[in-house]
């Protein structure tokens, strides 16, 4: 466990209202930013971040330090967020955003480009490319739950094996079988787009 | 080469771009792709995918968002102090909840007690009690029991059980009247006086026994269908209060008079005025069938017709003799 996270958990159950702070302050743009690849709308991402800060809050007598507050704070994200997911998807609701996405020719060209160039592509080219980033958003949003939730936790979030099997409270060998699958459908979600 | 049908090596892949391989399987995924360039050429597909992924910016919470998660935690802050004082309050207070609330409770429940024993309690006559179950089709407005105060006279509160009063309205006085005369002169087993203060009311006081009065009932059965009204009221535990039995029959004066405590007496008097009250409102085949599925025991007898003015019965019944248990007073009026 991060030892400088350690130390503000415990002020934190002291009843250092700093500790809070700092802790909410280190973890929410990535928690957001997780929250919203996996959900695909700002409106609802920012709902669910109000919803795990308030979780974190209320459950942090329950925190046990064997696992990191890292991966404790996003398990609860990526549980609501899925959890929001399912009901959504049982009242007939889908994201508008993922469907919306743009639909511009040049990107869906520069896109085809990447895909079969030799070259892996420039992070700092694709990043300013906002529509191609909305159209790799929305080959995410095609994924399923599941997929696009491992797919957000290593390739955007950066997370080792280990910490996703801890967040989504799973084995290493699903981790590694479920991200393979997860990566190969990705792909061709955006081959055909 | 289809990776699709090859998880393992897509899995091995995947692991390999993520470093998260051993260095002895990161040994043998590179000798793979040197010498298979269909798993190099795939490798290369696997690589770009997750660069383009993880190209994405990173998107950062509206500043609103931010600014409401900061008031959030100091609402909490604030909350929890508010929090620790409330606890040291309502610690404070808490056994003075605890009293009232037992307070309440054993209040609830003495007057639940006391509902319950009015309820069920020997004396209890103003509940109706419904004794018959009227046919499934149908369903009377059953007259409540008639059960009031009425002026207690000299001769009902004189002897120790069994007192009742009786009254008898008939449009036929002189005859019933001169009927009612003769039977208690040719009775010697009972005692009675008679007083007629007024025209068209006679006024009996009589003290027998048990078998007396029943004999006395059986021999004022043949006239029974000439009184317009018969009122039977038997008086209670309760110094005042009396259960008053309509259209008594002389066969329910007898069975109530047979009762040996106040209690069944009373019960049954109230279950007498529940029938008859239901009979008041119920054709008769009606009323015997349901008065004979639920309580098989009580009989209605039938009204015979006065035939006679005389009366020539002398023989005492049996237990006529007996000890004077009887303190009934029967007033015979005729219409004004």
């Amino acid at each position: 466990m991060n030892v400088e996270d350690a130390v503000l958990v415990q002020k934190w159950r002291k009843g250092d209202t700093n500790a809070i702070e700092k802790l909410v302050c280190k973890y929410q743009g990535r928690i957001y930013n997780l929250i919203l690849r996996i959900c695909s709308n700002p409106d609802d991402a920012a709902e669910l971040l109000q919803d795990t800060i308030v979780k974190l809050i209320e459950n942090i007598d329950k925190f046990q330090s064997r696992s990191s507050f890292y991966t404790w704070a996003f398990r609860i994200a990526v549980n609501l967020t899925l959890n929001y997911r399912k009901r959504k998807a049982t009242v007939g609701f889908t994201s508008l955003d993922a469907e919306s996405a743009a639909d511009d020719k040049q990107a869906r060209q520069g896109l085809a480009a990447i895909l079969s160039d030799d070259k892996s592509p420039d992070p700092a080219q694709v990043a300013e490319n906002k529509e191609l980033c909305e159209l790799i958003q929305k080959g995410i949003g095609k994924l399923d739950d599941e997929h696009r939730a491992i797919i957000v936790l290593r390739d955007i979030e950066g997370m080792d094996y280990e910490q996703i099997a801890e967040v989504l409270g799973t084995e290493l060998g699903t981790v590694k079988s479920r991200l393979s699958r997860a990566r190969a459908a990705l792909r061709q979600i955006l081959e055909a787009l | 080469m289809n990776f699709e049908q090859n998880p393992k090596i897509e899995e091995l892949l995947n692991s390999y771009i993520d470093d998260e391989l051993s260095s002895d399987e990161r040994s043998q995924v590179q000798r793979l792709i040197h010498e298979n360039p269909t798993i190099a050429q795939r490798l290369k597909q696997l690589e770009r995918c997750k660069a383009l992924v993880s190209s994405l910016p990173p998107a950062e919470p509206p500043a609103e968002v931010v600014a409401g998660i900061k008031q959030l935690l100091r609402n909490r802050s604030t909350g929890a102090i508010a929090s620790e004082n409330a606890k040291q309050q309502g610690a404070r207070h808490l056994f003075i909840r605890q009293v009232m609330a037992a307070s309440i409770i054993i209040g609830l429940v003495g007057i639940f007690a006391a509902v319950v024993y009015k309820i069920v309690g020997p004396a209890e006559t103003a509940s109706p009690i419904v004794a018959v179950q009227p046919a499934p089709a149908f369903k009377p407005e059953v007259t409540p029991v008639e059960t009031k105060t009425v002026a207690v006279t000299a001769a009902e509160n004189s002897t120790g059980i069994g007192i009742y009063s009786l009254q008898l309205q008939t449009a036929e006085f002189a005859a019933v009247d001169a009927y009612v005369n003769k039977l208690l002169e040719e009775s010697p087993w009972l005692r009675y006086e008679a007083t007629k203060n007024e025209p068209g009311k006679s006024d009996y006081r009589i003290l027998c026994s048990v078998g007396g009065l029943e004999a006395m009932m059986s021999d004022l059965a043949p006239v029974w269908s000439k009184f317009d009204s018969t009122k039977l009221i038997v008086r209670t535990d309760n110094v005042g209060e009396y259960v008053t039995v309509m259209s008594v029959r002389p066969q329910q004066i007898a069975d109530i008079a047979r009762q040996d405590t106040i209690d069944k007496r009373i019960k049954l008097a109230n279950n007498f005025a529940t029938i008859n009250s239901v009979e008041r409102i119920m054709p008769d085949e009606k009323m015997l069938a349901a008065t004979e599925r639920s309580m098989p025991e009580l009989t209605t007898i039938p009204k015979p017709v006065l035939t006679s003015g005389s009366k020539n019965t002398v023989t005492a019944p049996k237990g006529a003799w007996d000890q004077v248990q009887v303190d009934l007073n029967i007033v015979v009026t005729g219409h004004k």
